[in-house]
């Protein structure tokens, strides 16, 4: 399995350059069955990590683009009358596939937006009083431009919570910039092999559940989520939502280091992707220098 | 882990069944058996588990057992076992920890079940091991990594409740049942309303503790004659119970009863009472009726203990009435048993006369005691018994003689109750068993009441003491006994074991068990001086109240400095290194922290590189460290301080 683990960074390295801690973040958030929120601007890559993540994990994958307009039906499917049955027909929509890339999200009103987020908790749609399951397994990425933009609606405090992850890019290493900028970057159009199967992953991510986490690691995430709550400077503090996400993401992580048991240090690796989206602070703090500053407050316990 | 909780949560369910075996119906208890059997199997061949509508059905069919076999009158009974099938169907079913939880908390209700039905010490202990095996599968439950941590988890916090449960069983104020159920009604007897011993092949009995009797002075002498009921009338075959209810005494002179004993009863859910002579009880749930026997106000299943003041039988003479009363019989019937007794009585012109030929006859025409007689049919089951078989044990010789004295006229009627008991070393008790049961006659000779027992004659031994004693019947009577420590008396010491045990049983019923109001009040009063005695409850309760906050206020305390073996080592090595100015400045993560050491400090590195394996497998790994590497890990923290200081 680690073996596997090994291949799939490796081949997720070259889809995009230089990116090796975002990658394992983003395989970090797929094992812990969470959904991937991308944010940053244009043009730098987001796009590129969905499609390579799903070609090599190798799952069906659809591409929203969100705008204004777009309608929840849009997203979801919609029954059309079938005038040779003389009935109603079900079409599925982009929905329906494992991976499902939301692109510039906050772009699209708020009507469409929860259409998502609904069918992102509960892993299934209801049209027509009728329920479809999605299937399994069921990862949303979904990219949104910097809130200052203009022409976005911003997702609500709610609705960010349901995101497991919340990564930035960030502008590429300048060796790697001049890789790309020589035309040696990765084609668009090549194929990529699939890596690992469905039912691997499946493995994988059932395997992360029965990772052992050690008192003192819960306890330490406890004393974490706690200072959220009794911190002035934060406005919205982290919900055990938060927490549970943060024990999952932990384990996620120890795999990916190669252990099964939950160190501190893999909590620390996670924090500020799980967490930043989900504080509030004032208006003369930004979300990241608090988490960092959370982080350096709590004590490890021994 | 949770395999080992299902295991062993099986194990106390096949021991809580074993216990209530005599309760249980027995096609109840061994499908109930086998599903405990079954869920051992799935649990240790990780098999999986029945899907909810197979375990709906098989509870629907065990109810539908349980209905068939259980008298719907028995409610305690029928409300215990509805327990133990939801608890069994319900552990069947779990598989997640969280569901074996549930279990585990119903499982502590199920074992308690076992009081209703034994309160002996034994029972007690047993269900002491079943509720440490409970605790440690819980603890197991709940992330101790091994049984034995489990283990010692458990018993230590059983160690903090004992003293806890001794201090409320004295101090906490006893209070009368809010509500009730009736009683358990299966409680077992020696004893029956009807005496019938004709059709019996092998008297099987039981070696079940019936009653315990403490003299309170030593004017009691042995054969102790326990009356517990009158058979006065004969139907053809039986000696039947008197139908006629009770009467209450009036006018009791209670100076003239002089001797007096403490009874502790054990369980039973018989009315009928112990008496020796005339008896009579000043307690208020205790009738006195006529003829100095006595009667419970209310027969409910549980233990119980009465005063009892005794004397022997005054003279008394018999009303018309009475005479016609206990001299009736059948018109037909046993003609040989009729004529013998004509017979008898033309040799001798009085009663006496007549009750000494009677035992004369008994004696010397080969009659013989036996527990395993030849069984007679049919009718003149008298004369057979007789004139042909002659074999046979109280029960025979009492309903033959008691016939025999009314076919000529003189006031007889049947006793049973018990004979004996067993005097255990030099203590002032005996100890009364089910096997004692005995079964005599009484004749009136026209002052009063006399006793009259053939088994006297025909095996003298059986009154001296209990019939575990008696060395003649010693084999055949253990051939008929239940297994149990009793049916190896023969070996010394297991026989001084016995005794032993119980002696400390005996301790057990009378201090903890006979631990009532009374005892408690007088104790308190004793203990408080009998100016607080009035304010003692709310002393007590006000006493009680600081104990609890003061263990609140230790165990609150206690829980912010526990740290784990490691940790304290850890803790002890970073406050050595603070001291010394080594530590990083910035709040590191353990780990970080001894990478840090050893990279700046470099004559530390080994030692850092030992430790941090040594924290990581005990902390995060959770395994727990060997002996060995406890001494190292400690060895080395210490010389690492060495270094530092």
């Amino acid at each position: 399995m680690q073996e596997k683990l090994k291949q799939l960074t490796l081949g997720l390295a070259d889809v995009i350059y230089g990116k090796e801690q975002q990658i394992k973040l983003a395989l970090c958030a797929m094992l812990s069955r969470g959904h991937l929120l991308l944010e940053d601007l244009p043009g730098m890559g987001k796009t590129t990590l969905s499609h390579g993540l799903a070609q090599t994990l190798g799952m069906s994958y659809q591409r929203i683009q969100f705008t204004s307009d777009l309608l929840p039906a849009d997203i979801l499917g919609a029954s059309i009358f079938n005038t040779k049955e003389h009935k109603f027909t079900f079409h599925k929509g982009p929905i329906f596939s494992q991976i499902v890339l939301a692109d510039e999200i906050n772009r699209a009103g708020p009507k469409t937006q929860s259409a998502l987020l609904e069918a992102m908790e509960e892993g299934c749609v209801s049209i027509d009083s009728e329920r479809y399951t999605l299937p399994e397994p069921f990862f949303v990425i979904a990219t949104q431009n910097p809130q200052h933009q203009s022409g976005t609606f911003p997702l609500p405090e709610s609705q960010l919570d349901r995101f497991f992850m919340r990564l930035s890019l960030g502008f590429p290493p300048a060796d790697a910039e001049k890789l790309l900028i020589k035309g040696l970057g990765p084609q668009r159009h090549k194929s990529i092999e699939p890596i690992i199967s469905c039912t691997e992953l499946q493995q994988m991510q059932n395997h992360v559940d029965n990772i052992s986490i050690a008192n003192t690691v819960v306890d330490y995430i406890l004393a974490l989520v706690t200072l959220t709550r009794h911190d002035r400077d934060i406005t919205h503090p982290l919900s055990p939502r938060a927490s549970i996400a943060l024990a999952q993401g932990a384990k996620a992580w120890a795999f990916l280091e190669g252990r099964d048991y939950v160190m501190p240090e893999d909590v620390q690796a996670v924090f500020s992707s799980i967490c930043e989206h989900r504080v509030n602070p004032h208006d003369n703090y930004s979300q990241a220098s608090v988490c960092d500053d959370i982080l350096r407050r709590v004590k490890v316990p021994l | 882990m949770s395999n080992f909780a299902s295991s062993a949560l099986s194990f106390i369910y096949i021991g809580i069944l074993m216990m209530l075996s005599a309760e249980l119906p027995t096609m109840l208890l061994s499908l109930l058996l086998l599903l405990c059997l079954w869920n051992l199997l799935l649990a240790n061949k990780g098999l999986t588990r029945p899907a909810m509508l197979a375990t709906n059905l098989l509870a629907a069919a065990l109810l539908a057992v349980l209905f068939i076999t259980v008298n719907l009158k028995q409610s305690v009974l029928l409300f215990v076992i509805m327990l133990l099938q939801a608890s069994i169907l319900k552990l069947l079913q779990a598989e997640s920890a969280k569901q074996q939880q549930t279990v585990i908390v119903l499982t502590f209700f199920s074992i308690s079940t076992v009081f209703l039905y034994q309160q002996s010490l034994y029972s007690t202990l047993l269900v002491g091991v079943f509720f440490v095996t409970l605790t440690i599968a819980l603890a197991s439950l709940n992330g101790l990594p091994t049984t034995r941590l489990a283990m010692r988890k458990s018993i230590y916090s059983l160690c903090i409740a004992v003293p806890l449960a001794a201090l409320m069983l004295v101090f906490v104020p006893k209070m009368p049942a809010f509500w009730q159920l009736p009683g358990a009604n299966t409680a077992k007897t020696g004893l029956n309303e009807r005496v019938d011993p004709f059709d019996i092949a092998s008297l099987a009995k039981s070696d079940e503790l019936v009653f315990r009797a403490e003299f309170n002075d030593d004017q009691a002498a042995p054969p102790y004659y326990w009356r517990a009921m009158l058979h006065t009338s004969f139907d053809g075959k039986a000696w039947v119970k008197e139908k006629a209810p009770a009467y209450e005494r009036q006018n009791i002179d209670w100076p003239a009863y002089t001797g007096s004993a403490q009874i502790y009863l054990e369980k039973s859910a018989n009315p009928w009472l112990y008496t020796l002579g005339d008896g009579v009880s000043p307690a208020a749930d205790v009738r006195n009726i006529n003829d100095g026997l006595l009667l419970r106000q209310d027969p409910s299943a549980s233990n119980f203990k009465y005063p009892l003041r005794y004397r022997p039988q005054l003279p008394a003479a018999l009303s018309q009435y009475e005479y016609r009363y206990y001299t009736q019989l059948p018109l037909q019937g046993n003609p040989l048993a009729r004529n013998l007794a004509k017979r008898l009585l033309a040799k001798s012109d009085n009663v006496d006369a007549f009750i000494s030929e009677l035992y004369e006859h008994y004696r010397y025409q080969g009659f013989t005691y036996t527990l395993t007689p030849t069984p007679i049919t049919g009718s003149n089951s008298l004369d057979i018994f007789l004139t042909q078989t002659q074999r046979g044990f109280c029960g025979h010789y009492a309903s033959v003689s008691a016939f025999m004295m009314r076919s000529v006229g003189i006031p007889a009627r049947l006793v049973s109750g018990y004979l004996g008991g067993e005097n255990v070393g030099d203590s002032n008790y005996l100890s009364v068993y089910q096997y004692d049961a005995h079964a005599w006659v009484e004749y009136h000779d026209g002052e009063q009441w006399q006793r009259f027992d053939a088994t006297s004659v025909v095996a003298p031994e059986r009154l001296n003491g209990s019939l575990s004693q008696v060395d003649q019947l010693q084999q055949e009577f253990r051939a008929n006994l239940d297994l149990g420590l009793l049916q190896l008396s023969g070996f010394k010491s297991l026989n001084w074991l016995r005794i032993q045990l119980e002696k400390i049983d005996y301790r057990w019923t009378k201090w903890v068990l006979g631990f009532d109001q009374e005892k408690q009040n007088n104790f308190l009063k004793e203990l408080l001086g009998s100016q607080f005695a009035q304010y003692s409850m709310a002393l007590v309760v006000i006493g009680i109240a600081l104990v609890l906050f003061v263990i609140l206020i230790l165990s609150s305390r206690h829980r912010k400095v526990q740290l784990t073996f490691s940790a304290k080592q850890l803790a002890k090595l970073f406050n050595a290194a603070d001291n010394s100015s080594l530590l990083s400045p910035e709040q590191l993560t353990p780990v970080a922290q001894l990478n840090y050491l050893a990279t700046h400090t470099p004559r530390l590195k080994t030692q850092m590189e030992q430790i941090s394996r040594f924290y990581i497998q005990a902390t995060y790994e959770q395994k727990p460290l060997t002996k060995k590497q406890r001494s190292e890990f400690r060895k080395v923290v210490n010389k690492s301080i060495k270094i530092i200081g």
